[in-house]
């Protein structure tokens, strides 16, 4: 196939086979993973998100995730979702800030109609005005004709009364001094309501271009007759010369440069903290498993430290909820520690986590190998379902930017011991890098 | 699939080949009534300690495995899940055997406090608060009633040996274990079972239903003067598991708000009018009864809309009844999702085969509830909704106290 110009096959953890990447002339990127099932997921990962947005178009990548689904020339809107959901399909997509994806989970035997209309949905989206709806001033009068535009200020709204979220959001703001990471991925009501059709088509001829996108397909299929339904049913437009949209600068931010702690007020009977660091991109391998093991000693499971010392060893705990989290962002990782507590016990609280942090320099052993077990069973898990392999592979292709390294990551995770974790933790997770950020009732 | 009985023990066991992690569930169930709270008391104190070994020995061993063990206790049954990778399956069938057989569940009173404080924070999140009142609502009176906030109104009042005697119960009763693992040699497995899980042996047990009554509808309004979004729940008890109704409740489910991004709500209320993100119908189905329920999350000004919306999506069900294609489309997705939901991993697969034993179905329900769905006709589908949808119906709505007067 003369429109292949590069072919490499990769190991994959728990796969039997060998993971095919194949490149196309037009950049494009196919991904064939095999994997014994009755379904097989069809994934296109776009190497765009909130990181390529600006103070004025900030949620533009999501809304315009949702207009994908509003019919092509083919396809009148709501034609995607009805055929396929009418085979038996799981449908959706999902924006964050490197990336969005566009899923369809389907029996095997619908294979080639799937393809098929998931690549007419990404290459030939119409976008029209009437599902978008028409602009309004958030703060006037709402629209007569309430579309897709409101659906997504709802969306906004439900995150308005999610606690962790407002924690995090406000987390992000300090963390990052210039990044695009600081931005929340949904955007605010005030830019959705106004953004046109105008600004939002420009952002897809921009960013949805070939070589910007990942097709992957996980499960059991024909290579050849996936790769020749790949060539055939991709059809990318030629849009000509256009202005382009300039993403602002994206220069990675690894450490927070100036740590601070932010304090918001809700209606709630509890507190809520978070802990945010930054550190390297995850192609820095090594460290980027070093930090998943950190999460995992620190905070993942009943028998970590944060649960053991401030729960279950405590006779009346003030900490009702603890956790460590580690995002692998391209431009550079973000780990977080979450606290739900009594308000009252806000200082113990945060003397508590300092003393955690401080501690975590000394890793035992037995900890070490604790933590490299589960990330050994967190792969197997994530090679359970086609639609999980087909997440996992996706986000090392996106974000880490290549797929090797998921081969590579279980022979890597032998050579780290304690000491390189204990300097990896004091490295980058001490109390002195860390912003706070905190939701307090109102009193 | 093979139903078993080996060492006096009932196992289920399935087979599936090239997969890394087996999956272990055990049910256990009492036809006894219990005092309430008791069974959450149990879930939450059942890795706490036993005479041997602290909460901390026990998830420290655990999880230097990568074993997850989770208990789950409810009013219908206990269940445990075990799921590792298969090397390690015999270390976590002894784990799990000494903490079923010698748990000392000293930690009661730091359990009640931590559940005190949990409960507590959960009601921070509207959606939470509101779903807890509709449960409440809905089948008040009944086991399925008494949600965590009901629970908070007596934990008090439980003992230490409320919660032994509750476990001595479940031992006596009903129990199966169920396994789905990539390990062949049945032998081997069923061996390893009984050997580790001898407090699995059988019990001949009956199983007795205790259906929930069908309620009369009412109004419940929340006050949350901060909340951006109402929460609003709206829901019927229904006929469930094992009655002829099933696989109708099932495709109307996937008809009206069940099915993703096609269903009627989500295009009517969703696509076209804007009023939600999430707007959803479900069919959900326990052993002593069943419930469908509409929910949606929209701005507080869309409530009496939204409740309109409902009323005129369930009314047009009967007056535009689904096409030979719309309901032949319902019936492919209820299929597809069950395959999604149901039968791509161990632990699914495992979680199915236990609910079915303990619940009084047989091994082969599944099948058949199966080819009953794809016998629904449009028919059905009016039926079934003059039949339960067009009585009055239980509504919980949390939002800021301006916007309840509707």
């Amino acid at each position: 196939m003369e429109n292949i110009i590069n072919i490499e096959e990769v190991e994959y953890p728990y796969l039997s086979d060998k993971v095919k990447i194949l490149t196309f002339k037009n950049g494009h990127k196919l991904v064939l993973a095999h994997k014994k099932s009755t379904m097989i997921n069809i994934s296109t990962w776009v190497k765009t998100g909130s990181i390529n947005e600006n103070d004025h178009n900030n949620g533009v990548s999501h809304f315009l995730e949702h207009l994908m689904f509003k019919g092509t020339e083919k396809y009148k809107a709501g034609e995607f979702d009805k055929t396929l959901e009418r085979k038996g399909g799981i449908i959706n997509a999902a924006t964050w800030k490197d990336y969005t994806f566009y899923y369809v989970t389907i029996p095997t035997e619908h294979f080639s109609l799937a393809l098929h209309m998931h690549a007419d949905m990404m290459t030939n989206p119409l976008i029209p005005e009437v599902e978008i709806g028409p602009t309004f001033d958030i703060n006037g009068e709402e629209p007569k004709e309430k579309r897709e535009r409101c659906v997504v200020i709802e969306e906004i709204r439900m995150g308005q009364d999610a606690n962790w979220r407002k924690v995090y959001n406000a987390l992000n703001s300090i963390m990052y001094e210039k990044h695009p990471y600081r931005r929340d991925v949904i955007g605010t009501k005030e830019i959705i309501s106004t953004i046109s059709r105008d600004e939002i088509f420009r952002y897809y001829k921009s960013f949805y271009t070939p070589n910007n996108m990942t097709t992957v397909i996980v499960g059991d299929f024909d290579d050849d007759f996936a790769i020749k339904s790949v060539l055939d049913e991709f059809k990318f437009q030629n849009f000509g010369e256009f202005d382009k949209l300039t993403p602002d600068e994206q220069v990675p931010e690894t450490k927070i440069k100036n740590p601070r702690t932010i304090e918001n007020k809700a209606h709630i009977n509890t507190a809520f903290m978070m802990y945010g660091f930054l550190a390297n991109p995850p192609k820095n391998l090594k460290e980027t498993i070093a930090l998943d093991l950190l999460t995992t000693i620190l905070g993942e499971g009943k028998s970590s430290r944060l649960n053991t010392n401030l729960i279950e060893n405590v006779k009346e705990p003030y900490v009702y909820g603890v956790g460590a989290a580690h995002y692998q962002l391209r431009d550079g990782d973000c780990f977080l520690i979450d606290i739900n507590f009594d308000a009252s016990k806000k200082e113990e609280v945060i003397k508590d986590i300092n003393n955690e942090l401080d501690k975590l320099q000394n890793i035992k052993e037995e900890e070490l190998e604790k933590a490299k077990k589960f990330a050994k069973v967190n792969f197997a898990q994530e090679s359970e379902t086609v639609s999980a392999t087909g997440e996992l592979i996706g986000e090392f292709m996106t974000v880490f930017g290549s797929l090797e390294l998921a081969g590579q990551y279980l022979d890597m995770l032998n050579e780290i011991d304690t000491n390189y974790l204990s300097k990896i933790a004091k490295t980058i997770l001490s109390k002195e890098n860390a912003s706070i950020s905190i939701l307090m009732p109102e009193k | 699939m093979k139903f078993i009985e080996f060492n006096n023990t009932d196992i289920v066991y399935e087979n599936v080949e090239n997969t890394p992690r087996t999956a272990v569930y055990l049910y256990l169930s009492s036809e006894k009534p219990i005092k309430e709270g008791v069974h959450t008391m149990l879930g939450n104190l059942l890795l706490q300690g036993t005479s041997k070994k602290t909460a901390e020995e026990i998830a420290t061993e655990l999880e230097n495995h990568g074993i997850e063990v989770t208990v789950d206790s409810r009013s219908d049954f206990l269940k445990v899940s075990i799921i590792c990778l298969d090397e390690d399956l015999e270390f976590a069938l002894k784990t799990v055997n000494e903490f079923m057989v010698d748990s000392t569940f000293q930690t009661l009173d730091k359990e009640i406090y931590k559940f005190k404080n949990e409960t507590t924070a959960s009601l921070d999140t509207p959606s939470a608060k509101a779903s807890d009142a509709y449960y409440k609502e809905l089948f008040k009176g009944h086991k399925y009633g008494i949600t965590n906030t009901k629970i908070l109104e007596t934990i008090d009042n439980v003992t230490i040996e409320d919660v032994k005697n509750y476990l001595q119960e479940l031992l006596q009763g009903r129990k199966i274990i169920s396994v789905v693992s990539g390990i062949k040699d049945e032998e081997k497995i069923f061996n390893m079972l009984t050997d580790n899980l001898s407090f699995m042996k059988k019990n001949n047990v009956e199983i007795k239903y205790n259906p929930a009554p069908k309620n009369k509808g009412s109004l419940v309004k929340i006050e949350k003067n901060d909340a951006k979004q109402a929460q609003i729940f709206q829901g019927w008890i229904v006929d469930g598991i094992n009655t002829p109704d099933s696989a109708k409740l099932n495709v109307l489910n996937s008809l009206l708000g069940g099915a993703g991004l096609s269903s009627r709500l989500f295009v009517e209320l969703r696509d076209k009018k804007g009023l939600a993100y999430t707007v959803r119908s479900s069919y959900k189905t326990l052993k002593d009864g069943a419930h469908f329920t509409l929910y949606i999350g929209t701005e507080p000004k869309n409530i009496k809309k939204s409740l309109e919306g409902f009323k005129s999506e369930i009314q047009r069900v009967i007056d535009e009844p689904p096409t030979e294609e719309e309901l032949k489309g319902a019936i492919e997705n209820f299929l597809g999702r069950y395959k999604y939901f149901y039968t791509q991993t161990n632990a699914q697969i495992a979680s199915v085969n236990g609910w079915n034993y303990i619940t009084g179905l047989d091994f082969e329900y599944n099948k058949k509830l199966l080819e009953e769905v794809k016998k629904v006709t449009k028919e059905d589908i009016i039926e079934t909704v003059k039949k339960y949808l067009l009585s009055d119906p239980t509504i919980v709505v949390l939002a800021p106290k301006e916007y309840l007067d509707f």
